[in-house]
């Protein structure tokens, strides 16, 4: 039964240029009643990712996990394509294959036992002849999501069949997604084998404002920066106007999706050494960057390997290419919890001494028993504790920083968060993605 | 079994001792129990074979694990604030390997159950500790790896050490 939301009729979202207000009301991370619009007017019309094409390189190689509530099969098919399938029976529905991941030649249903093949068509009921004449096994086949397409190895699905094609859905994120690309010599990008998945018990909006919210760092992640400082690592006083060690800007890129693109200071296993990496290491970072630079040219290069940046491809996808590259996705179980699934992406072909560099990198970071994330969800939990009861008297959150300034926004300013929250409302009042 | 009973008995003495220094929240002196070369590893799949093919929950060198340590006494340690009381059982320890040059390898069983912010969890696994001889009584730990029985389910924070 649909919950009444208190807040059905008045602005969640207030962005009024004219006196420079920005403001998220604090029921749309509390309130079960917008979850379920959400579910709708978020998760149902705008392109999702489920997964990539090298965690199932061969023919009959799956993976199941669930995209917006569904149980989803995303698996190659015989003709080498990826696919994602609902993982249900088109019998009477139970889930087909419940496995987290392996290689099919068929996906047998154990209930009754119908089987489907690799390009998901029914091939096997027993007692086949007990059926009507007019049942039809080629209208049985698993079904698929709507949309299923793909950019550059990362594959999305999409319930609106009538959605805009993914290319042009990801707007200005491409560039992003292809800086990532770029420092494989390959130009090709592997999920590296191995998940990190997590729950946090706060509403999903807050790690995509978290993901990308670089104000953050310096309280939160205390005792990370003091570890990178303890190590070596050279960080100079920030300039005038700034909070952090060196200059980085956010920027919208269209359609909800965000960034921030800042200039290294963090190390990058691909080809901008520092001290934690370990001397032995060196000659491995320097060999990377003389490629870069012979395959690249100096500028593009150095536009790879010097600058970090944090992705949030609207609404749910979060590409962070820092000192490791992280591919988060997560997805509501309800409004005040989530779970998460992070994978480290690295360049196929790594060398093994680069590989290790870049787990090092990404274990002292992120996941559960990282450096930085569990700060990350004692944060995100916070808020969460402190609005669920309070939101009534304390209705509004401020997200104003850097909104009086001209022209460009610092990475610690709130431009990238605010483009998100202007997608999300414009959803939430109907529109769908696109102009 | 291999080895005599004594060797066991021994390890199993160390690895309660271990225990009660984590229980007590004594982490520089859990960390003196380890090696220069140590490490420690919490693997995110079944069966994990390497940390440097698999990306894993934690694999701590020697540093990492001394970073570690730094972090949890370090106030700012936010995701500790307020810290977690945590008790474990050691059990069922066997003594896998027991070789002449002083090296014992021991199999155990780890309950772990934390309580923090009005919260109570349970952490169960096997624990691998490859023990150098230190002196006739004492060990160092080379090495230590816990597979959880969760470690590819969906986790809340590894904060406190296993
Ligand atoms: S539900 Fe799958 S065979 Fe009956």
């Amino acid at each position: 039964m649909p919950v009444r939301s208190e807040q059905a009729h008045s602005a969640l979202v207030i962005d009024d240029a004219a006196t420079q207000d920005f403001r998220v009301h604090r029921s749309v991370l509390v309130d079960p009643a917008i979850l379920e619009r959400e579910r709708r007017a978020v998760f149902d019309v705008c392109w999702l990712y489920a997964g990539h094409e090298s965690e199932i390189p061969q023919p009959g190689d799956f993976r199941t996990r669930s995209v917006a509530g569904r149980p989803i099969l995303f698996s190659r098919d015989s003709q080498g394509r990826a696919r994602v399938f609902l993982n249900t029976c088109r019998h009477r529905g139970a889930t087909v294959c419940r496995e987290s991941q392996g290689n099919a030649r068929l996906y047998f249903c154990f209930y009754h036992g119908w089987s489907y093949n690799r390009d998901g068509e029914l091939v096997g009921v027993p007692g086949a002849d007990a059926y009507p004449a007019g049942f039809d096994k080629k209208a049985h086949g698993l079904a698929e999501p709507p949309r299923t397409e793909s950019y550059r190895g990362f594959v999305f699905v999409n319930f609106d069949a009538s959605a805009m094609p993914l290319d042009e859905y990801l707007a200005g994120a491409k560039e992003y997604i292809d800086l990532v690309l770029d420092q494989s010599p390959s130009g090709e990008m592997e999920i590296i084998r191995g998940t990190q998945d997590y729950d946090i018990k706060a509403n999903w909006k807050l790690l995509v404002e978290n993901s990308f919210d670089d104000y953050h760092l310096l309280t939160t992640h205390k005792t990370w920066l003091d570890y990178l400082r303890k190590s070596g690592v050279e960080m100079k006083p920030p300039e005038q106007g700034h909070l952090l060690p060196t200059h980085g800007v956010g920027k919208a890129l269209g359609n909800g999706h965000a960034v921030i693109d800042n200039v290294n200071f963090r190390g990058r296993p691909v080809a901008r050494w520092i001290p934690i990496y370990g001397e032995q290491a060196k000659p491995e970072i320097e060999r990377l960057r003389a490629e870069l630079v012979a395959r690249l040219g100096e500028a593009r290069a150095a536009r790879v390997a010097d600058t970090n940046r944090n992705l949030v491809i609207f609404p749910n996808l979060v590409i962070n290419d820092g000192s490791s590259v992280t591919v988060r996705t997560f997805h509501p179980v309800s409004a005040d919890l989530m779970r998460v699934r992070a994978w480290a992406l690295g360049p196929r072909d790594e060398t093994p001494a680069a590989r290790a560099v870049r787990l090092d990198s990404f274990l002292t970071f992120y996941g559960p028993g990282g450096f930085a994330t569990p700060d990350d969800v004692e944060a995100l939990e916070a808020v969460q504790a402190g609005i669920s009861a309070t939101w009534r008297e304390v209705p509004w959150s401020v997200m104003t920083r850097g909104i009086a300034k001209p022209g460009e926004q610092l990475n610690t300013d709130e431009l990238h968060l605010r483009a998100f929250w202007k997608q999300w409302d414009r959803l939430m009042n109907g529109a769908r993605p696109g102009p | 079994m291999i080895g005599d009973s004594s060797s066991r008995e021994k390890a199993e003495a160390f690895l309660l001792r271990e225990a009660r220094l984590l229980d007590e929240a004594q982490y520089e002196q859990w960390l003196a129990l380890f090696t220069q070369d140590a490490w420690y590893w919490v693997p995110s799949q079944a069966g994990q074979t390497s940390p440097r093919d698999t990306v894993s929950l934690i694999y701590d060198d020697r540093r990492l694990l001394e970073t570690r340590v730094r972090r949890l006494l370090n106030p700012s340690i936010h995701a500790q604030n307020p810290p977690s009381r945590s008790s474990r059982i050691v059990a069922n320890v066997t003594l896998e390997t027991d070789r002449d040059d002083g090296i014992l390898e021991t199999r155990s069983k780890l309950l772990l159950t934390e309580y923090r912010r009005n919260r109570l969890r349970t952490y169960a696994g096997t624990a691998w500790h490859r023990l150098v001889r230190d002196g006739k009584a004492a060990f160092r730990i080379a090495s230590k790896r816990v597979d959880l029985i969760d470690c590819d389910g969906e986790l809340e924070g590894l904060v406190v050490p296993l």
